[in-house]
């Protein structure tokens, strides 16, 4: 492939552009460990073996996966197959799982030009030529028939076999398959096949505790260092109400969110209106219990 | 005797000759002549005057046959009507008028003259004959209508006392309406007179006496009943509107109903109901909806006192005023409005009501303090706490009992919902405080975070005391068992804790008054937002507490104490200077406890420091020369205070306990009055509570664990200050004790939740559970209230029907397995048909504008298309389309009684031509079983509803959805059962195939509620495709399931608004009824959703499975 789609000249361009395969993270993304997170996943890493990282939605999945690539990516320069080096982060291949997410999606298809069919490879297909890292984010999601697609890929083999095609590939050296799930909301139906989960070492993540999230709150959002202290208050609060009304706790992502819109001078207490009770839920007593606790912490 | 003496009168007969004639009269003449004749003749002074009165009993007895008797009784009167008349001499109209009356009757005139003297007490001679033509009213020459004159001259005199003459005329009037149809009823009326009577004031009684007459007129037999209501009723009614009260009930009796009696009684009742200042207001709007609606009107009176109880007086104008228009637009919905029996209605009040009751808020409340705590308590009203009989006592104070939170039913303390809100939050948040800053948790050995750990250094000073010392007596030892390790396990921390102070009480006065110090500091730290209303309820906590300076002197010092936990840093409290260091100190110690790191062990630390500085204050009461002033607590609490206390800390370890110095001038020692917004803080007996349950999950393990006795408990309970057993048990029980330690060891067992486990008790799978825990599930009967819709007020009726749900009794396994047996092929049949329900899981869609692949015959079709110069089609692609059955589905079952009706023969069984037998015995043979075979032949209804369930369970369990089968019935809106044969979440198993046998014919059929609490629990599952199938055999009736004029149509449109309701739910409702004259009903109770008449009952078990397969494709 080539690169000559990188448009990044920020002041003519009001976005950017990449190949999957080539976007990579440039600066350091903030984030503060919790425990040996980052040790354990660069041990993997250079293992190859393959990681499912467990958690809440907004607490911080991503985040890690872009930090590690960003991580690995920078003392080890690696070397593109088009001969290039990557002076920045590691190749980082993000997948949203969707429940109609299909096998082509993955590894490709082909597509008509002209009169010809043309093939053209699918996110996964790339990052595993590239070696990247490929990130399925959510990935019970996807149906079953996908998930077994990454059987071999996951194992001693690493490989990727394009029926379509009748070729196999093999993995490049970087390449790292991780992905993630949340075992709170998925049902029976929708859990993890025992064959795939263990292709896996799991790294459980959860919502950081208070004195951490305060601090990720005050970084990320801008926010007055009091307000982050209460935000992260407010996090654990609401997290208690799980499963007493709530799916989910509340996400850090959406407590930085109430940070940012108060570091922008909305009032705390309607930011915490608009970010975290009426954005959890829409039953309106939950809301009205949430917004309860909202007023007690914030004036 | 003889009876008949002519009292001839010649010219002048001497003295002599007069009581000669007298005594010549019957005994009973002479006997009241020798008993007046000295007074009357001392009254009377003159002998002329003497000589006519003699004469006129003569005259009298000489008036007719039997007026002896009226002579006698005038001789025997005369002395008291001659004191009653200021001038003797005036006596001859007296006896003129009774002697015209003893010429009517003899009777009626001694009547007269007994009760004469009474009138004449009360009222002028002259007006005697105004009052004799009263009685005469009565009396028409009947031996009845004398009597009832008689009476009346017997009654009335009382009655001028509080009613003019003239009145007594027109009571005379009614009375002889009255008697007119009857005089016993007329005399009864007359009784009552004094009784009722003195209630009527004279602005009241023209309009009373004609609410008499009007009624009297129009149906004397209410007679009585009016004087009686208006009796009772005026009584209640503030006394400028009862006039205008009788007038309304005037104009109700026109029509010669009862209608104004009840309007007297039970109006009379209601506007007592209202405060004095509202009655005026209350009638002028019942006037006002006279003209409208008079059933209206009276539904309002009816109404008013309980919408008052919800809202205040200015807000009960504009509810009134919204019930006019309504009534104005349409007559039956604002009946309903007054009758308070319309949704609207009721969501008005709750909009104007400032009160918040917890009912409304709890499940907001409840979540906000788990969201708070993190656990899984439980938000209750706390009479439910004092009901356990475990210690709480108080209905009204929130308290916690460790694991849940209790607050009172309702506040309406301020005047807009939101402040009332508040006090709720306020109450809850320091509750859930007790929880979160770790109240209960306390430890006897640890050390807190702000003082230095002296409590375990005590116990062991105390307990060598103790042993040095001879034991002074076994029950004050043994409070004392700390150092000994088996039992420290089982005694609670608080238990231990509070065993060092001799002074029991006060140590724990003054922690509760600490800790709830520092859960508030904390509180306030952490929920800033609530500082606001803390400080209100705190400032306001403050007002009405017991004034310092009254006080006893140690009691006095803890009621500073609590000004101090309540009161802000610039905020005076009075001082007595002579103990200003005790205060100041007290004040240090508090500010010091008020750490955000502080900890209840700190408390507890804190709690033995101040009772170490108290006890040595003596309880006296207040000296005048104690020098009270008001100090800033800021000053108290500030930084020369803290230096002294310091130097304090240091020598604190050394010192012992001593009782308090003072002796005989000591006041015993009364714990402060309680601090409304903190509630009931117990924590020795939470602790308590806790270790019994501990122990008893311990014993459920068989772990060998020492275990908290009765008499452990009972020891503790005799010394903690905590509980006020003659409070916690009412009544004279010999054993108090017994029955509270009783109820709290069950309580351990238990468990806390188990009396009020708000969810479903589902019964769960396998049939190995034993017959106790079936019985409790079955007792277990959950409600839930429905609106009924009335479509006639175009409203609905609120919270009007209560279904009970609970689980169906179990029959025998048989008739599940014999159905079975008996239908096999169709089972069969049926299940064929489902398993071809089941949907592919995997379908590949063809020719769409987008999916996974290209068709590749479709690219290429499109391609020729394009060479062929046609516009190619864009469908080209293909995609496997997942598509997954999720359905839930409940069958409603009708159980009314009249699903026990038969329905025809099989028919294999009619035409059967069997060769009858020759041989006798043979014959009797054949003839029973026959009749048993005809017997079985009897088929009900529900027999075939209950077929049709099991073959449905077949079917069902097959394809996997998921169902339910509910059977309904009931009597009265209060009483609509509904039966659980399975839950909706419920497995299949052994009992559910029980129930179904269970299933029998009940009561009536109140469809509405039924199809609302099955949509409820429709609407609680997420499935794509809901059903809810209802199987009936008639229309729905039931008691009070009509409204007049549209007995049968109130139902049929209840019904079918639940019908449309659960649609709009998104739940696709279907009735299949098997009454064959369901066509006229159907289709108005169904309107455009699905129905079926089944016109062959026997159809059912085939057909429903048909239909059930068809609604869910």
């Amino acid at each position: 492939m080539t690169e000559q789609t990188v448009l990044k000249d920020a002041t003519v361009m009001s976005y950017s552009e990449y190949e999957i395969e080539e976007y990579t993270i440039d600066s350091e993304p903030y984030y503060l460990p919790i425990r040996d997170e980052v040790e354990v996943f660069t041990a993997a890493y250079e293992e190859k073996i393959p990681v499912i990282l467990k958690g809440p939605t907004g607490c911080g999945k991503t985040r890690f996966v872009e930090y590690m690539a960003w991580r690995l990516g920078r003392p080890i320069t690696t070397v593109r197959p088009d001969g290039k080096e990557n002076s920045h982060g590691k190749a980082l291949v993000t997948i949203a799982a969707h429940e109609d997410l299909t096998a082509s999606d993955l590894v490709g298809r082909f597509l008509l030009e002209g009169e010809e069919t043309k093939w053209v490879d699918g996110p996964l297909t790339r990052a595993v030529k590239t070696g990247a890292i490929c990130y399925l984010d959510e990935v019970v999601e996807a149906r079953k028939d996908t998930t077994v697609l990454i059987h071999p890929l996951t194992d001693h083999r690493r490989l990727l076999p394009v029926e379509k095609r009748g070729q196999i590939l093999e993995a490049a050296d970087g390449f790292l398959l991780v992905i993630s799930y949340n075992p709170g909301y998925q049902s029976a139906l929708k859990d993890l096949k025992q064959s795939t989960r263990q292709r896996f070492v799991a790294m459980e993540f959860d919502y950081p505790p208070r004195e951490y999230e305060a601090q990720i709150v005050l970084q990320e959002s801008g926010v007055d260092e009091d307000s982050a202290d209460l935000l992260a208050r407010l996090g654990e609060k609401v997290r208690n109400l799980k499963e007493h009304g709530l799916q989910e706790g509340v996400s850090t992502r959406l407590l930085i969110y109430a940070g940012k819109l108060i570091a922008r001078g909305v009032p705390a207490r309607r930011a915490c209106d608009v970010a975290i009770s009426d954005a959890l839920t829409d039953d309106p007593s939950v809301q009205r219990s949430i917004r309860e606790i909202t007023t007690s912490i914030f004036e | 005797m003889t009876s008949e003496q002519g009292g001839t009168g010649s010219a002048s007969p001497t003295r002599d000759e007069l009581i000669a004639e007298l005594l010549s009269l019957p005994a009973a003449v002479g006997q009241a002549y020798h008993g007046a004749t000295d007074h009357v003749e001392h009254r009377l002074g003159s002998e002329e005057h003497y000589d006519q009165w003699l004469s006129a009993a003569l005259g009298i007895a000489g008036a007719s046959f039997r007026a002896w008797e009226a002579a006698a009784e005038y001789v025997r009167s005369s002395p008291a009507v001659l004191d009653a008349l200021e001038r003797p001499q005036e006596a001859n109209t007296w006896y003129e008028s009774g002697r015209a009356l003893s010429a009517h009757s003899a009777a009626l005139a001694s009547s007269f003259f007994r009760a004469s003297a009474g009138f004449l007490e009360r009222r002028d001679v002259e007006r005697l004959p105004a009052w004799i033509s009263a009685a005469e009213t009565l009396f028409h020459g009947t031996w009845k209508s004398g009597a009832l004159a008689a009476r009346f001259f017997e009654v009335s005199p009382g009655l001028l006392d509080h009613v003019r003459l003239s009145d007594l005329a027109t009571f005379a009037n009614f009375l002889d309406h009255v008697a007119q149809h009857s005089s016993e009823l007329a005399e009864e009326c007359l009784t009552m007179a004094p009784d009722s009577l003195p209630y009527v004031d004279d602005e009241t009684i023209d309009t009373y006496l004609e609410l008499l007459d009007e009624t009297a007129n129009r149906n004397w037999k209410y007679a009585k009943e009016t004087q009686r209501a208006a009796a009772v009723a005026l009584p209640r009614i503030a006394r400028s509107e009862r006039q205008r009260f009788l007038t309304f009930a005037i104009n109700l009796a026109e029509d010669g109903g009862k209608r104004y009696l009840s309007f007297l009684a039970e109006g009379s009742r209601a506007v007592s109901d209202l405060p004095l200042h509202m009655h005026r207001q209350a009638l002028d709007d019942f006037e006002v909806l006279c003209g409208l609606s008079e059933e209206a009107a009276v539904e309002f009176l009816r109404a008013a006192p309980h919408v008052l109880e919800r809202i205040d007086d200015d807000n009960l104008v504009r509810w009134f005023q919204e019930g006019v228009t309504m009534l104005e637009r349409n007559e039956a919905a604002g009946i309903a409005f007054f009758k308070l029996e319309s949704a609207r209605g009721e969501a008005l009040i709750q909009e104007l009501s400032a009160t918040v009751s917890l009912e409304d808020v709890a499940p907001i409340l409840q979540m906000y303090a788990r969201g708070l705590t993190g656990g899984d308590m439980q938000l209750r009203p706390t009479p439910e706490l004092a009901n356990r009989s475990i210690g709480w006592a108080t209905e009204d104070r929130a308290s916690t009992d460790g694991t849940n939170v209790f607050l009172p039913p309702e506040i309406a303390l301020f005047e807009t919902k939101d402040d009332n809100f508040g006090w709720f939050k306020v109450l809850c948040t320091h509750q859930t405080g007790h929880l979160e800053f770790d109240s209960f948790t306390f430890n006897f050995d640890r050390a807190g975070n702000i003082f230095p750990l002296t409590r375990p250094a005590l116990a062991a000073r105390i307990a060598e005391q103790n042993e040095g010392a001879a034991p002074r007596d076994p029950v004050a030892a043994a409070p004392n068992p700390e150092m000994t390790g088996v039992t420290t396990a089982v005694l609670s921390d608080y238990e231990r804790f509070f065993d060092l102070f001799p002074e029991r009480r006060l140590a724990s006065d003054l922690f509760a008054a600490l800790e709830d110090a520092r859960v508030d500091h904390l509180v306030r730290l952490h929920y800033r937002g609530l500082r606001p209303a803390y400080g209100m309820v705190q400032a306001a906590a403050v007002i009405g507490r017991p004034a310092p300076q009254q006080l006893p002197l140690r009691m006095a010092l803890v009621e500073l104490l609590i000004r101090m936990t309540l009161l802000e840093g610039d905020q005076k409290i009075p001082v007595p200077q002579s103990l200003r260091d005790v205060v100041e100190r007290m004040a240090v110690i508090l500010a010091r406890l008020r750490h955000d790191e502080a900890t209840v062990e700190d408390s507890a630390e804190a709690t033995v420091i101040l009772y170490r500085l108290l006890i040595n204050v003596p309880n006296t009461m207040p000296q005048p020369d104690l020098d009270w002033e008001d100090m800033d607590l800021d000053e108290l609490g500030g930084e020369a205070a803290q230096g002294l206390q310091e130097a304090d800390s240091a020598q604190m370890g050394g010192e012992e306990f001593v009782p308090g110095s003072g002796t005989e001038q000591d006041v015993p020692y009364q714990s402060p009055q309680d601090v409304d917004y903190r509630g009931d803080f117990k924590p020795e007996l939470v602790q308590t509570i806790a270790n019994l349950r501990k122990g008893q999950q311990r014993a459920e393990d068989s772990v060998q664990a020492p275990q908290l006795t009765e008499e452990m408990v009972r020891q503790l309970l005799e010394k903690s200050a905590e509980i006020d057993l003659s409070s916690v048990v009412e009544g004279d029980i010999d054993d108090p004790s017994g029955l509270f330690i009783s109820s709290l060891m069950s309580e351990a067992i238990e468990g806390p939740d188990a009396e009020f486990n708000d969810e479903m008790g589902e019964v769960g799978s396998g049939g190995g559970d034993g017959e106790e825990s079936e019985e409790s599930l079955e007792e277990q009967e959950q409600t839930a209230l429905y609106d009924e819709w009335d479509f006639v007020a175009l409203d609905y009726k609120p919270a009007w029907c209560r279904v009970r749900e609970s689980t169906m009794q179990e029959g025998s396994a048989e008739f599940y397995e014999q159905t079975i047996e008996r239908h096999a092929g169709l089972i069969n049949e049926v299940r064929r048909q489902f398993e071809m329900m089941v949907p592919e899981t995997y379908r590949k869609e063809k020719r769409l504008t987008d999916g996974e692949e290209f068709d590749l015959d479709a690219v290429i079709d499109a391609i020729v298309q394009r060479r062929a110069g046609a516009t190619p089609d864009d469908k080209v692609y293909w995609r496997r389309n997942k598509t997954e059955r999720d359905v839930a589905v409940i069958f409603l079952l009708d159980m009314s009684a009249s699903t026990a009706e038969a329905i025809e023969e099989r028919s294999d069984f009619d035409d059967d031509d069997e060769d009858i037998p020759d041989d006798p015995r043979q014959y009797l043979f054949w003839l029973r079983s026959r009749r048993e075979q005809q017997k079985r032949s009897y088929l009900r209804i529900i027999d075939l509803e209950k077929e049709s369930t099991v073959l449905l369970i077949r079917a069902l369990e097959t394809i996997g959805d998921q169902y339910g089968i509910y059977g309904f019935s009931g009597y009265g809106r209060e009483n609509v059962e509904f039966y659980s044969v399975k839950g909706l979440e419920e497995q299949f198993s052994d009992r559910v195939a029980k129930r179904i046998d269970g299933i029998t014919p009940l009561h009536a059929t109140r469809m509405g509620p039924a199809i609302r609490h099955a949509t409820a629990k429709l609407d609680d599952v997420s499935a794509k495709t809901k059903v809810l199938f209802l199987i009936s055999d008639g229309r729905p009736q039931d008691r009070g399931y009509s409204r007049e004029g549209a007995e049968k149509e109130y139902a049929v449109h209840d019904t079918h608004d639940a019908l449309v309701q659960a649609k709009a739910k998104g739940i696709i409702p279907f009735l299949l009824t098997v009454d064959r004259a369901g066509h006229d009903y159907m289709k108005e109770m169904c309107g455009d959703l699905p129905y079926e008449v089944l016109a062959d009952i026997e159809l059912l078990p085939k057909r429903l499975p048909q239909l059930y397969s068809r609604l869910t494709l």
